[in-house]
């Protein structure tokens, strides 16, 4: 565009570019299977699983002679742009709008129509939209000192749209640990992966009172009709870096982060209970006892309260060092020395470890490391 | 000289690539193979197929006791047998479990009872397990000349009416799975109580004649045909709202007479690790420590029951205490004094360190545990294992004495009062309990008898709901509606609620009235 007679003459544009896209991606990944179970097998079983005596057992495994590919098909439109003296400000900007059909993933089937409950199926189709920018700033140039910025920002929003003739299925990863209860869900008009949950009646104190939930449709009776969606997944996603040298300093600096989303702290309804905490039950040692415990167990409809889903909004400082340059060492060589930290802070609201988790849901998985580094680079 | 490395490196990774791709394509499967495949390469398999939809009740996958056939998050709880104990006496005055899970309390306490239940829903998925996997086999079996196929699928019908016999029971509705139907993708109309009814009445009905008499041990005979018909008119007055009594005395009675099984000398040896050796067990579900290995199966029931703290396990042949269940008060007082009771079925509990009175469920010593079902001989020698070697009785002629008997209280016709106080009397003098005079012959005389002769086996909520006093009121237990001394629970707890996957999966199913 920038060769266009009308921009051809405009100083402050180096650069710039539209483009406009178009184009359809297969997926056929089942990774649980392990294989295409597009057809008929049997196969037998292990010496511990034989039934009738003397005769090898053998089962008829499911398939599933429908499946095909998961398709996307995305319309994008992006300008690249490079602005201002010395590419003082160069990125992109690109808007789309994805429509996933056929989603694989694993569902349940009605029941008694399939050789078992649930089966990998074409079982959704999604749209999703955004905006994805990022840009690079130069904000000062010259023989001592140098200094640029850059970020990226994304918003994506999801929406499902059709999911096999039901209105929800069962998000892939949204169980929530050990107790076979179903967190999120694909459900018709939500976004992708929302937690189905209720909505939690609290106290004058701010404490959560134990099974009594808002009545959302107002029927004088709370069951799983009075549950509302909450989207797990974040729609903003931002991340920026910095990069400062002056004289023989250098400093780089990245952070990373989400605006929304939100969170299951399971680690507070697996161990934040009075039954679970209490001394004499010897099989829970593992004590997770933080000072607030509002309730004496959890069972059934608590389970899946809101009182559990926290803001995931977080800010991490994801690296950070700081350097300094000694040239002319010996001969041509150089030697830079530099401290650094990675995972240096994180600045969010969530009361668990960490909001950034698989699937929205903290299962207290390993944490994620704070490393702190010195070290010498020497070249010759 | 660098460009012909670099060649070489290239045609190198191309040979590379291009081999891992070719035979990866060439790789048949090894151990997975068609059905005709399968045929020419082992002439048994068709057996093996049907070896495997007996197992479907009792192993909770082929691959040992980790694997399992449906989709769940734990393969042990989710077994057949073990949902049939926990949902038929867990939820009674028998015996109550002390973990605390979330959804066995609910079950324990018949408090709470929602949708979300992963016990209602793990009998439910293994009933829709058997049934398509039954169908696909009928199905599979009429293409192919194995000799012995018309009794396969006599056979196979039998488990698929046994799988739909707990969909009636414990859910009053479903969806009805046919071979003719089989294969339909889009969601089936939902089938009520009654269509169920008739229609495992009517499979049942067609395969009666095509059953032999005898059959091999663990496979299903002339006699679990009618011992299922003889249950399903039992109960046909809860489950149709007609009452079938006289049907039920006809088919307990050709049971009893034609069947050619007989009272064990001794009730322990149907609870033993050689029960296959008792004369009264008409179908059994198999279990072996080694070869046939669940969670599910009876090594539940022994396992269960057993708690290293108080009771020298290895005595009853394990060696996995679990400690999870105990009976109640509802249960051992029915043989009033224990200490002086001369029933041998009264024996069956072990009380030191245990208190009668069962104040808080949760707690291991409240209640005494049933050593009913045992991993140990019937002579009492004893090889301890992690997994039981104990079959499950799922029928057994005691039991056809008691419906032959309650049948004829009911108003059958067919049958009389002399013979049923004398099949009760026989049952009581087995177990070297007192005999009782036709007078106390009645009803509720029935009901405890039956307590005393058949709890954890899986039918005391049947009954209960069939005399009237599983819920409401009138009858109460220990921690019934979650209270120490019991209290009323609503009618609507005569069936379990769908679970919320069935209902979300098929949206003609409609969820019982009050869940």
């Amino acid at each position: 565009m920038k060769e266009e007679s009308f921009l051809k003459n405009i100083e402050s544009i180096n650069d710039l570019k539209l483009r406009v896209g178009y184009g359809v991606t297969g997926n056929s990944d089942i990774r649980s299977q392990g294989y295409y179970p597009y057809t008929a097998l049997f196969s037998p079983g292990n010496q511990n699983g034989q039934y009738l005596p003397g005769v090898n057992i053998y089962s008829a495994n499911a398939f599933n002679p429908n499946l095909t590919w998961e398709k996307s098909a995305t319309t994008n439109i992006g300008i690249d742009f490079d602005l201002f003296k010395n590419g003082f400000l160069s990125g992109s900007v690109d808007a789309y709008i994805r429509k996933t059909t056929d989603l694989l993933a694993t569902v349940q089937f009605p029941p008694g129509q399939f050789l078992t409950n649930q089966f990998v199926s074409n079982a959704a189709a999604i749209t999703n939209k955004g905006i994805e920018l990022s840009l690079t700033a130069k904000l000062y140039s010259s023989d001592d000192m140098n200094w640029s910025v850059s970020g990226n920002m994304s918003y994506n929003k999801g929406k499902v749209d059709e999911v096999n003739g039901a209105t929800r299925i069962a998000a892939s990863g949204g169980g929530l640990p050990g107790i076979g209860r179903t967190l999120s869900y694909h459900a018709i008009g939500e976004q992708p992966q929302s937690a189905w949950v209720f909505e939690q009646v609290y106290d004058n104190a701010g404490q959560p009172i134990p099974n009594v939930f808002v009545d959302r449709n107002g029927d004088g009776s709370i069951n799983d009709d009075d549950k509302y969606y909450v989207a797990l997944v974040p729609n903003w996603n931002f991340g920026f870096s910095t990069t400062f040298n002056y004289k023989k300093f250098d400093l780089n600096a990245s952070f990373r982060g989400q605006l929304g989303g939100n969170v299951y702290n399971s680690v507070k309804y697996q161990y934040g209970w009075e039954q679970k905490v209490v001394p004499n039950i010897s099989q829970n040692l593992n004590n997770n006892l933080n000072g607030n415990l509002p309730f004496v167990t959890i069972a059934e409809n608590s389970v899946v309260s809101d009182y559990f889903l926290e803001d995931a909004t977080f800010l991490r400082c994801e690296s950070l060092s700081i350097g300094y340059m000694f040239d002319k060492l010996f001969k041509s060589a150089t030697l830079r020395l530099y401290v650094g930290a990675n995972n240096l802070f994180l600045i969010t609201k969530y009361s668990g470890q960490d909001p950034e988790n698989f699937n929205g849901i903290d299962t207290n998985f390993y944490p994620r490391p704070r490393v702190f580094n010195t070290g010498v680079t020497i070249d010759f | 000289m660098k460009i012909i490395i670099k060649k070489i490196a290239v045609a190198f990774l191309f040979v590379m690539l291009f081999n891992s791709c070719s035979s990866e394509l060439d790789t048949k499967p090894v151990v997975e193979q068609s059905f005709e495949n399968l045929l020419l390469q082992d002439p048994n398999a068709a057996k093996g197929l049907l070896s495997r939809m007996y197992a479907t009740f009792a192993l909770t996958g082929s691959n040992g006791p980790g694997s399992s056939d449906i989709v769940t998050n734990d393969a042990g709880e989710s077994g057949f047998l073990r949902g049939i104990i926990n949902l038929q006496d867990l939820t009674t005055d028998n015996v109550k479990n002390r973990w605390g899970d979330d959804g066995l309390d609910q079950l324990t306490t018949t408090s709470n009872w929602t949708q979300n239940n992963k016990f209602f829903r793990y009998l439910f998925d293994r009933v829709y397990y058997t049934v398509p996997q039954t169908t696909n086999l009928i199905i599979a079996l009429q293409n192919t000349n194995v000799s012995e196929k018309a009794q396969y699928i006599s056979e196979l019908r039998f488990l698929r009416s046994l799988a739909y016999y707990y969909m009636i029971d414990c859910f009053g509705k479903g969806v009805l799975v046919t071979t003719e139907n089989y294969g339909t993708i889009s969601p089936l109309p939902e089938a009520s109580r009654t269509d169920l009814f008739d229609y495992v009445e009517s499979e049942l009905l067609a395969i009666e004649n095509d059953l032999p008499f005898s059959n091999e041990y663990g496979r299903a005979n002339k006699s679990a045909c009618r011992m299922l018909l003889a249950k399903l008119y039992l109960n046909a007055e809860v489950y149709t709202g007609v009452s079938r009594y006289n049907d039920a005395l006809i088919y307990s009675n050709k049971v009893i007479t034609e069947g050619g099984f007989s009272l064990a000398p001794n009730y322990l040896q149907n609870f033993t690790a050689d029960n296959n050796t008792s004369p009264e067990i008409i179908f059994p579900l198999i279990a072996d420590a080694l070869t046939s290995q669940s969670y599910g199966n009876t090594t539940y029931l022994v396992n269960a029951s057993m708690n290293a703290d108080t009771m020298p396990i290895s005595l009853f042949g394990a060696t996995d205490g679990w400690g999870g269940n105990r009976a109640t008060k509802a249960w051992y007082g029915l043989f009033g004094d224990l200490d002086t009771s001369t029933d041998a079925r009264a024996q069956l509990f072990w009380r030191a360190g245990h208190t009668y009175e069962m104040t808080d469920y949760k707690t291991w010593t409240n209640g005494y545990p049933s050593t009913k079902f045992r991993n140990s001989m019937f002579t009492g020698t004893s090889s301890p294992t992690s997994f039981s070697s104990t079959d499950f009785p799922m029928f057994r002629l005691a039991d056809a004495y008691l419906i032959y008997a309650e049948s004829v209280l009911r108003g059958a016709t067919s049958g009389s009062s002399s013979q049923a106080l004398s099949y009760v009397n026989e049952l009581r003098a087995r177990s070297n309990a007192s005999s009782i005079s036709q007078s106390q012959l009645t009803l509720d005389f029935i009901l405890d008898e039956r307590g005393r002769e058949l709890n954890m086996e899986g039918q005391r909520r049947t009954d209960l709901i069939r005399f009237g006093k599983f819920t409401g009121g009138d009858y109460l237990w220990p921690w019934k509606g979650n209270s120490l001394n019991g209290v009323s629970i609503p009618d609507t707890y005569k069936v379990f609620p769908l679970p919320l996957s069935a209902l979300d999966s098929n949206p003609n199913l409609t969820q019982n009235t009050g869940y």
